[in-house]
């Protein structure tokens, strides 16, 4: 089934336009990374998805429902964002109580056994906490959740790199154990792109790329070798970068036949790391498109 | 009904806390000044609870929206969910602060009484409206009073939550130059004369359909609402 | 055998690999199980999809044969398929590599003959 389904979707505020035109859908029970700079508009999407905006023109279908203001659909998604996802006020005891009865399919023993692993003292207030654990306590809630759409939009800030570790294992083995939607945004990619079926690369609002993460490193690739021979292949992609010196040249292409290229004799084609794919693809972004 | 009274349960976190300090300092004030009132014994004091109550529902339903719209519907409440809960936190509110001052008002009057002390005097509705038990009045004003202030704030809660400070200054532009106008400042007196020449208890019942109406422009805003960055 | 996110080798490929590699070193025999998608996926932190990708492609070469309902079986025989494949491989994936690398440096066949001779001693 279609989870999310986007038709000429557009979000304006004051003038600007934050997302321009996208479309997409995918399928449930799928891993997705949501992928971009800052200020990219990869919030306003999740914060559209989650119900928490509305789009100024098109339609979103959360469900086959609009998401806004529909309980039908907001029962069903746990949003976790940055930060300011609780009540300063509150305790995490009391937040456990809340989320009982907030989450459908919340699961208490997977929120136990999180407070455990992140070390988190229950009878402590949000505010009483380092960001690294409140960042904790939001991922808490979003894997005990268990809600069919689970988003996650960077939830890992001052987390250190041990916890994130922690963290992507226990929401992957969590994720086997009862799939379900989730969607995630990150910029520290290479860290889960390894746990993403489907990545979207969104850039100044628009959507560059919608593509099977396996699929990325097929078309997006260095080419190594001779300047001379780099020039005589170059036009069969688009280049994402070219550099060169002393006789060599390298290009980052991205590649939109189907068919494999054969290289030219001294060339290399190497991989790259998801990262750095992801970077050359925002900077060229107008390119792709 | 689940969702909403969690709702409510978050809007409430620290509603003892501040109820508390709220109640310590007027029985403090009210405390000190009885004792000022006996020993010094050459000036009248008049306490008046209601408007300390009046300005802390107008304080605490103002801020209520800012502070837990987002995180109400970030948990997955629906606007109306949202609404609904925090017109039953206003209402609880409003109905155990007026029990309360109702509550001191007997008792410090025992106290007056009982230890005959004239030159102090405790603000009650039933002073005006003298036809009425103490309990009855007192309970239906500062409830009526209390839920009108409220909605009002909360308007204005919403208003600053959607465009800023130009919303709620904006409504105390219009609210002043309205009762300025002479036709809506007659009226109003007239209003006001009526129920204190006939001591119409239930008009004040006005007060309540206005609020009714407040509280349907405040969900009509956040209806529409996108929820703001932080 | 571990898993390099940052390779040229697409994820799914590398499991293929490593299942096949399991098969040659005898570590998984012929008509036993192979570890489900999920495990492979937990063992390897990848998604789930990636790994049953992997074990697709090792199913249409006949390396594995599914059983409904109960998982996936190493094929009679596989280990020949896969050593036969690997020798295949062996001219494209080793030999020329070394041919290319020893004109470069100008080494002739011939030497490159004693060269191997000696390294097998």
């Amino acid at each position: 089934m279609t989870v999310v389904q986007m038709k000429n979707v557009s979000k304006k505020i004051k003038n600007h336009m934050i997302l321009d035109n996208l479309n997409f859908d995918f399928e449930e029970n799928q891993i997705v990374g949501f992928l971009g700079k800052n200020g990219s508009g990869k919030t306003s999407l999740m914060k559209i998805i989650a119900g928490e905006w509305s789009s100024t023109s098109g339609q979103v279908y959360v469900n086959d429902q609009k998401p806004f203001n529909n309980k039908k659909v907001l029962a069903k998604v746990c949003f976790i964002q940055e930060g300011n996802n609780f009540p300063v006020d509150m305790k995490i005891s009391k937040l456990l109580k809340l989320c009982r009865n907030f989450y459908p399919n919340w699961n208490q023993e997977v929120a136990e056994s999180l407070l455990e692993l992140f070390d988190l003292d229950r009878t402590k207030k949000i505010k009483e906490l380092s960001k690294g654990m409140e960042s904790a306590v939001g991922v808490m809630v979003g894997i005990s959740s268990r809600c069919e759409i689970t988003i996650f939009d960077e939830p890992y800030i001052g987390m250190d790199a041990n916890a994130r570790k922690k963290f992507y294992q226990y929401l992957l083995n969590d994720y086997i154990e009862v799939p379900r939607t989730i969607i995630f945004s990150t910029h520290l990619i290479d860290e889960v792109s390894s746990l993403f079926q489907k990545v979207y690369v969104i850039n100044k609002g628009r959507l560059l790329l919608d593509i099977q993460t396996d699929e990325l490193k097929e078309k997006v690739y260095a080419i190594t070798g001779p300047t001379k021979e780099i020039e005589e292949i170059k036009n069969k992609f688009t280049i994402l970068e070219e550099k060169h010196f002393m006789g060599n040249g390298e290009i980052i292409v991205f590649d939109q036949s189907e068919k494999e290229h054969v290289m030219p004799e001294n060339c290399k084609r190497n991989a790259l790391n998801m990262q750095d794919i992801i970077v050359h693809v925002t900077e060229k972004g107008e390119q792709i498109l | 009904m689940n969702r909403i009274l969690s709702a409510k349960s978050i809007l409430e976190v620290r509603n003892i806390k501040t109820q508390s300090i709220f109640w310590g300092f007027l029985l403090l004030f009210l405390t000190l000044s009885l004792v000022l009132t006996v020993t010094v014994n050459d000036f009248t004091t008049q306490f008046t609870n209601s408007v300390a109550i009046y300005i802390f529902m107008a304080i605490s339903s103002y801020v209520l929206i800012g502070k837990n719209f987002n995180y109400c519907i970030h948990f997955g409440l629906t606007r109306g969910e949202f609404m609904t809960a925090s017109i039953l936190s206003r209402v609880q509110n409003v109905i155990v602060m007026a029990l309360i001052n109702i509550i001191i008002l007997v008792s410090v009057n025992q106290i007056l009484t009982s230890f005959s002390i004239e030159h102090f005097n405790i603000f009650s509705w039933s002073s005006i409206f003298t036809d009425h038990s103490l309990i009855v009045t007192n309970m239906w004003i500062d409830f009526c009073v209390g839920i009108l202030v409220s909605s009002a704030a909360m308007l204005s809660g919403a208003l600053y939550y959607k465009w800023g400070l130009v919303g709620p200054i904006s409504v105390i532009v219009v609210l002043i130059l309205a009762t300025s106008l002479p036709f809506i400042r007659s009226n109003l007196f007239d209003f006001f004369e009526r129920v204190y020449s006939e001591q119409a208890l239930a008009s004040f019942g006005w007060l309540l359909i206005v609020s009714i109406v407040l509280w349907a422009c405040t969900y009509l805003l956040l209806n529409r609402v996108d929820l703001k960055r932080e | 055998m571990k898993l390099d996110v940052n390779s040229e080798v697409p994820i799914f490929q590398q499991v293929a690999e490593i299942i096949s590699n399991e098969i040659l070193n005898n570590n998984i025999l012929e008509g036993q199980q192979v570890p489900s998608t999920n495990e492979i996926a937990e063992f390897y932190q990848i998604n789930p999809a990636t790994a049953r990708k992997g074990l697709n492609i090792l199913v249409e070469d006949e390396i594995l044969y599914k059983r409904r309902g109960i998982g996936m079986f190493v094929k009679e025989g596989a280990t020949r398929k896969i050593l036969q494949q690997r020798k295949n491989e062996f001219t494209h994936v080793f030999l020329k590599p070394l041919l290319e690398e020893a004109r470069r440096l100008g080494i002739s066949i011939d030497e490159v003959k004693k060269l191997i001779d000696k390294q097998g001693e």
